[in-house]
């Protein structure tokens, strides 16, 4: 009897060390096999109730680089790159020219005007595809990131030299705005890679992006600084991810903020505090490292978002219910 | 005629001979054309391309060597020198200090430098590094993707079938010229590589 149980709780043991032995063979947490991996899936996660907008279709650009992206007050839509195109606002093709090199940024004056960020120089087109002016800036090796017109000046973000400059319709400097000045309380604009983008506010202030300190920094145009505002944290979507974010602005009519940003692709709304709002778009409706979202916005609100992945101007109406 | 017939016909010891010679001469040939072709072609190694890799962390476990031949190299030249690295943080921490709760690197193979305000240089101790990736994926998730894992060739036995090779998930190893035998984003001569062996 007591043979038996012996045997009987060996051959219970063995059975158990075998169903062991496989289940941890074959079974086990498959995770166990990449214990070193930094598991960052969490970082695109939102909460949906926070999207504002609805995506319609999107503008497919045929060009092999896209950069840029500007609306002028018809709602004429320009894409810029290897080659500008504009669309009319139903995304019929209006407008196509080619260029000697790539234009990083696109801006439309009031008269229809075309202006052209390239490397070191600044083009002028008219609205027919004709080569106008060219400006050979100051500083060849100049980095032209973000470009805005309004009646009187254009104003030229520099990612190499760090500082936006000023300049009347005539290619003439005026001067220079941004850039550390401490006896005026003024940051250093901190760039960690080439993204520098600027917008022009309601009441013609330039808000110029600091992507290093995770902030946005308005100018008089005098250069004298008005306000700040942004902050950093990967965790929380309110604020602004990353090294460097965010990486492109547009303000809507009411003076909201819609910003982009890289690493944890997304678009978002802030208030003219600079509070957050809501998500225009959320990092699930870009392909995985989309970078380089430039944005623009038309008289109707709808938000343009360009997508340089799949070549393509994103456009998003509000939700009714929002 | 039976005597011309017989001349025309080989007799077997000459087959035998010709056959031997013709067998050296083929095998000599090959020897020499093997030997040629392998001078000519060069060594090959093994290397990550840094384009494939999805730092899964399997290039830690799976090397036959301890701790293994993949590194994480620095592109400096790439690097943007952030006060808020995501290759040296733990996401969500709160604190960016330096102390070891707060680093991503599970052996503290990276150290932080002070340059200027907001910049911070980050080397890496070779030595201390197990190449798991943490921190090319959290460079790459946040930051310019300077932070890259390769294989270091001054520590792989460059073997016949490399076990890591075989356990990568993506494919994104494989063999390479010893001429060029890194394959990093951004790789160019006038790039400095301080870890580059």
């Amino acid at each position: 009897m007591n043979k038996k149980l012996i045997i009987s709780i060996l051959i219970f043991a063995i059975v158990a060390i075998i169903v062991f032995m496989v289940h941890d063979l074959f079974f086990s947490n498959l995770e166990q096999e990449k214990p070193y991996e930094l598991k960052t899936d969490g970082l695109n996660t939102y909460d949906s109730t926070l999207v504002l907008y609805d995506e319609v279709e999107p503008i497919q650009v045929n060009m092999d680089e896209v950069r840029g992206i500007a609306m002028d007050n018809e709602d004429n839509l320009c894409v810029t790159g290897s080659l500008t195109i504009v669309y009319e606002k139903n995304g019929k093709e209006k407008l196509k020219f080619s260029h000697d090199s790539v234009a990083q940024c696109v801006a439309i004056s009031d008269s229809g005007e075309i202006f052209l960020g390239m490397h070191g120089r600044i083009e002028v087109w008219s609205f027919k595809g004709k080569l106008l002016r060219v400006w050979d800036t100051e500083n060849s090796s100049s980095v032209f990131f973000g470009i805005v017109v309004d009646e009187n000046s254009v104003y030229v973000s520099d990612a190499k030299e760090k500082v936006v400059l000023h300049y009347d319709l005539n290619g003439e400097l005026i001067n220079k705005i941004a850039g550390e000045d401490s006896s005026k309380g003024i940051p250093a604009i901190i760039i960690r890679s080439a993204y520098f983008d600027i917008a022009l506010g309601r009441d013609n202030e330039i808000w110029v992006v600091n992507p290093g300190m995770h902030q946005l920094e308005a100018f008089d145009k005098n250069g004298q600084l008005k306000s700040t505002w942004g902050e950093y944290s990967n965790e929380d979507v309110k604020y602004f991810c990353g090294c460097c974010n965010p990486t492109h602005i547009a303000l809507l009519p009411d003076g909201k903020f819609v910003t982009s940003e890289k690493a944890i692709p997304r678009v978002k709304i802030y208030s003219q505090m600079g509070e957050f709002v809501g998500f225009v778009a959320g990092p699930d409706l870009f392909n995985e490292g989309t970078k380089g979202l430039d944005l623009a916005v038309d008289s109707e609100n709808r938000i343009f978002v360009l997508d340089p992945e799949r070549k393509q101007v994103r456009v998003f109406e509000k939700k009714k219910d929002k | 005629m039976g005597t011309e017939e017989h001349k025309d016909k080989m007799s077997r010891r000459d087959f035998l001979r010709k056959s031997m010679r013709l067998t050296i001469l083929l095998g000599v040939g090959g020897l020499a054309g093997s030997l040629l072709s392998k001078s000519m072609a060069g060594k090959m190694v093994w290397q990550i391309d840094t384009k494939k890799c999805t730092q899964c962390g399997r290039c830690t476990t799976e090397c036959i060597k301890k701790p293994s031949a993949v590194k994480c190299f620095h592109a400096y030249d790439m690097c943007g020198y952030c006060d808020l690295c995501g290759g040296y943080f733990r996401p969500g921490v709160k604190d960016l200090t330096t102390a070891a709760e707060n680093q991503l690197c599970p052996t503290s193979a990276i150290t932080r430098k002070f340059i200027e305000e907001p910049f911070f240089e980050y080397d890496i101790d070779a030595d201390l590094c197990i190449g798991c990736g943490k921190c090319v994926k959290g460079c790459g998730a946040f930051g310019n993707g300077s932070l890259q894992l390769q294989i270091d060739q001054s520590i792989c036995d460059n073997c016949n079938e490399c076990a890591i090779t075989r356990a990568c998930p993506s494919q994104a190893i494989s063999r390479v010229e010893s001429t060029e035998p890194y394959l990093m984003l951004g790789l160019r001569d006038d790039i400095t590589w301080k870890n580059k062996s």
